[in-house]
């Protein structure tokens, strides 16, 4: 039993900790990403397994894990709020060329970074080119360009 | 607004997303709480976490944190101020004994005697000195270290296991 507690409240505890950070926390493998992502897991190591490093602790957390994943995306599937509350909804953060600057600084999220998302899927160069930049539940970023001028 | 709507359909709910960022916000304030308080000790060996009690008319001095964690190995540590010659007998309580697991005692006690409520830890003695019980609490919530030595009541120490 313990196995099984101790496993959902690493995954509860994981999920608002990450759901709180923001979605821009994990949302590209910077450097720092990867060592926050290397440093969690390590920790979270010990306390998922604890002393017990037998097979069958093993099985039953990663069960526990995977049923619980199971059961938030049926959850997520049959609830739109609890979809709307888990994964959050994709917002626009540039309009017509134009930053959307509360949205963004609340997101985190600056100019740069739309910038870089739009050279890197469009090949856009400027701002004026853009003509939605979204922020998408994932915390990427995508870029609808402006219609090109005749 | 509108225009948008039709142009680009993504779902956007503003409103539930300003709620988000206000509960992302007092989640970091917590957060930062949390992170300080564990800074202070209230997570266990710190300021607020670190005690030295010594019992009135008592030689004994015991030191032991206030806040532990769950089958994290910890130390309670005894020092005897004034001993006489020949053996020490430290008494721990069977409710507390419940509720640890005991890793290592420094000195090794000569022998251990068994009573309803309480051990009986015998050593050997004869100065002043630091007697170090390792052990690991093996269920979380609020315990009661209890200890003394023979023929002094027991001292009730208040601990609290994070789970």
């Amino acid at each position: 039993m313990e196995s099984v507690i101790r496993a959902a409240a690493v995954y509860f505890f994981l999920l608002v900790v990450f759901r709180v950070a923001g979605r821009r926390t994990l949302s590209e493998m910077t450097m720092f990403d990867f060592i926050l992502l290397m440093i969690v897991s390590e920790a979270v190591q010990e306390a998922l397994i604890g002393d017990d490093r037998s097979l069958t602790n093993s099985g039953i957390v990663i069960l526990t894990l995977v049923g619980i994943n199971i059961g938030l995306s049926m959850l997520k599937l049959n609830f739109v709020t609890a979809e709307k509350w888990l994964d959050g909804r994709p917002f626009i953060i540039v309009e017509h060329g134009k930053c959307l600057q509360e949205r963004m600084d609340k997101a985190r999220v600056d100019k740069d970074d739309v910038l870089e998302a739009a050279r890197k899927s469009q090949g856009l160069e400027r701002l004026d080119q853009i003509k939605y930049a979204v922020l998408e539940r994932d915390g990427q970023i995508s870029v609808i360009p402006e219609p090109s001028q005749p | 607004m509108a225009a948008r709507k039709q142009e680009i359909d993504i779902g956007e709910d503003l409103t539930q997303q300003r709620k988000v960022w206000v509960i992302e916000r007092v989640s970091w304030t917590l957060g930062a709480i949390v992170i300080l308080g564990a800074l202070l000790g209230f997570a266990g060996h710190g300021k607020f976490s670190d005690r030295e009690v010594t019992a009135p008319e008592s030689s004994l001095v015991v030191s032991y944190q206030r806040f532990e964690r769950y089958h994290a190995q910890t130390l309670l540590s005894l020092r005897l101020a004034d001993v006489e010659e020949g053996e020490t007998r430290v008494r721990i309580g069977q409710e507390f004994l419940g509720n640890i697991e005991v890793m290592r005692i420094e000195p090794e006690p000569e022998r251990v005697e068994l009573d309803t409520d309480f051990m009986t830890y015998v050593f050997n003695a004869n100065t002043p000195g630091l007697i170090l019980f390792h052990y690991k609490p093996v269920n979380p919530g609020p315990m009661q270290i209890e200890i003394g030595l023979a023929d002094e009541p027991l001292q009730r120490l208040p601990q609290f296991v994070y789970p």
